[in-house]
């Protein structure tokens, strides 16, 4: 598979085990996705999906092996630094509840920009446009909790997007959609995605929405025990 | 960023917050109230008497001395004779001297038997001099005047006539019921012992006591008020005498002096040391307010830090995403730890309002009631580090939930367990 590019995320010789809890091991060998490629990673809950998003976002660190994004391995940065990578290349959309409560819309978006050291009148632009293509422009002064649930995850979209970041993980953004919502929220995200050529990591154990993505992979394939918790 | 952050988030739980902050208020307005009022207490207290450079009275211990002499509590063990008196009063570096008598009373409030030089010469607080609210000072033999305290509580006014008992009981059934006195002056109030003298001239005194032996009427000896005028009504001793020098140089010389007086057992002291000395063993109770105010406010930090942590648990979703958008550990560290200082600081702020407003409030009433002229303003450079200190130790405590933020943020990643 010849790319032009360095792929977006490499994983090479990767060891994950929570001490404490969760699923067994994480065992990957090599493993990489291109730029602007869309990936979905299914499997049962439990069964290490999010473990390797936070492995991705640079949250978790593995026990061994390397994690390249942008040809920049993230274990071996400092831990301020990687943060911040993060913060620039990384955005990242959860399950529900991703905004926080005492912020308004236009904040919440915001909030990005200010962790990624960005500008504040491009942000503020980046920030409008986005709410804009989202239809969520006129709520930008609601709170939260004056939304609704699908209203609040385009939001999680725009806040995971306004720093124009490379890659977008997204941890089963839709499992507390209706199925029109979920329609509506897959177009969207994928939409904005592509417009800004970020290669995305969608995780969910719903197999009926992998018809929206270039690639997919199933997570017990990296899993020591086969997938079973 | 972070502060408006910090910010919003405590109001985002005002309920829980503003609850911490009045308890905050008033642990603080607490802990600064009883150490203003402990200054004030002390000031008021070492300059009950003032301009004067020694106390002269029979051979005693320094605080049963300026008890007697100044607090009117207890009684002295001896008297000092008029030779004595007088020739002491002759020395070159004597400025004025205040005799005192004491030893009867009125209603329960003693009577100071002394001369003009208390009017003129007695100084209390920062060298005030003493102030008439009604009158003037006494003239003649039976004219008394009032301290405030005694004119306010049995209701005396100028031209009534009062009459002495003798010793100090509160109910006495020997009167000196053949000679009453006639107000002829009140004093300002100046929450001094003075409040609660009866102030008379010394041949007052001695006057009443014509036709007196050992404490008791002597049968058909009885001499009346006019009769009494006509006899040499020089007192021979008195309890003790106040002395201003010329030059505060010559204090020791002279106490000295009338330490080691050949012809009678006399003790002088300095009041101001007498004073400091006397509230060093006073001050023992307010060390424990104080004590007892600092674990008040302790308490009241450990619940803010308990309601902090406590909040973690519904703040973790919060802390998730804040982390997932690029917030270093160390970010979340000081956000929980700014909105502690923020409460901290609202805190402070708020008791120190909460304590200026009612010390302004009760100010005229104290100082009506009691003669106690406290000052509205309870900062000085005590309060100040004590507000430091409070802050110091919020920032302390929650180091305790700062940490957890902390340690989750690396533990967790950005999975929330609900």
């Amino acid at each position: 598979m010849e790319q032009q590019q360095s792929p977006a995320v490499r994983l090479k010789q990767l060891r994950f085990d929570w001490k404490k809890r969760g699923p067994g091991l994480l065992e990957i060998d090599e493993f990489s996705i291109g730029r602007g490629e869309t990936v979905f990673l299914y499997g049962p809950s439990g069964s290490g999906k999010t473990t390797l998003l936070n492995l991705l976002a640079g949250v978790l660190l593995p026990r061994q092996g390397s994690v390249e994004i942008l040809d920049q391995d993230i274990t071996r940065l400092r831990p301020y630094r990687r943060d911040l990578f993060r913060a620039r290349h990384i955005g990242v959309i959860f399950q529900q509840l991703n905004l926080i409560p005492y912020l308004d819309v236009l904040e919440n978006v915001l909030i990005a920009t200010h962790f990624a050291k960005l500008d504040r009148d491009s942000a503020h632009k980046q920030a409008s446009e986005l709410l804009e293509t989202l239809g969520m422009q006129q709520q930008r002064h609601k709170r939260p909790t004056e939304l609704s649930i699908g209203q609040q995850q385009r939001v999680a979209v725009a806040r995971a997007l306004v720093t124009g970041p490379e890659i977008l993980i997204a941890d089963e953004p839709t499992s507390a959609l209706d199925s029109d919502n979920r329609e509506i929220f897959m177009q969207h995200m994928l939409q904005v995605a592509a417009d800004n050529d970020t290669t995305v990591v969608f995780v969910s154990h719903d197999r009926g929405l992998q018809e929206y993505f270039d690639r997919h992979l199933d997570i017990g394939e990296f899993t020591a025990g086969g997938g079973a918790a | 960023m972070i502060l408006k952050l910090a910010r919003k988030s405590l109001w985002n739980r005002r309920g829980t917050a503003i609850l911490t902050l009045v308890s905050l208020a008033i642990s603080v307005a607490l802990i600064l109230g009883i150490n203003h009022l402990r200054h004030q207490a002390k000031q008021s207290f070492t300059s009950t008497i003032s301009g004067t450079d020694l106390i002269v009275g029979a051979r005693s211990g320094q605080a049963n001395l300026l008890l007697y002499s100044v607090f009117r509590i207890g009684n002295a063990t001896n008297n000092i004779s008029r030779e004595s008196y007088e020739a002491i009063k002759k020395s070159r570096d004597i400025e004025w001297t205040i005799p005192l008598s004491l030893g009867d009373s009125h209603r329960g409030f003693r009577v100071l038997g002394t001369d003009h030089n208390y009017f003129d010469h007695y100084r209390y607080g920062d060298r005030r001099a003493l102030a008439f609210s009604a009158g003037g000072p006494f003239s003649r033999i039976y004219d008394t005047v009032l301290g405030a305290q005694v004119a306010r509580e049995l209701g005396y006014t100028i031209g009534q006539e009062i009459v002495i008992a003798h010793g100090l009981g509160d109910v006495s059934f020997s009167m000196h019921d053949d000679k009453p006195f006639t107000v002829v002056g009140i004093l300002e109030p100046t929450g001094t012992p003075v409040d609660r003298t009866v102030h008379v001239r010394l041949e007052g005194i001695e006057a009443i006591h014509l036709g007196w032996q050992h404490g008791a009427r002597m049968p058909g000896r009885g001499v009346s008020a006019e009769e009494a005028l006509q006899r040499e009504l020089e007192p021979e001793a008195i309890t003790a005498f106040l002395v201003g020098l010329k030059s505060r140089m010559a204090t020791f010389r002279l106490q000295r002096a009338i330490n080691e007086y050949r012809k009678e057992a006399l003790t002088a002291i300095l009041p101001g040391v007498a004073l400091a000395e006397l509230w060093d063993v006073l001050g023992m109770v307010e060390n424990m307010l104080i004590v007892v105010a600092f674990l008040v406010l302790l308490a009241t930090l450990v619940g803010m830090t308990t309601t902090l942590l406590s909040s973690m648990k519904e703040r973790q979703r919060e802390l998730a995403i804040l982390r997932a958008v690029g917030a270093h550990a160390g970010y979340l560290f000081a956000l929980i730890e700014i909105e502690a200082l923020l409460l901290a600081a609202a805190g402070v702020a708020f008791g120190i309002l909460l304590l200026s407003l009612s010390l302004f409030m009760l100010q005229p009433w104290l100082a009506a009631e009691y003669g106690l002229f406290i000052s509205a303003n309870p900062l000085n450079s005590e309060a100040l580090l004590i507000t430091a200190g409070v802050m110091l130790l919020a920032a302390l405590l929650s180091l305790i939930p700062a940490m957890v933020a902390y340690r989750r943020a690396l533990a967790d990643g950005l999975s929330v367990r609900l």
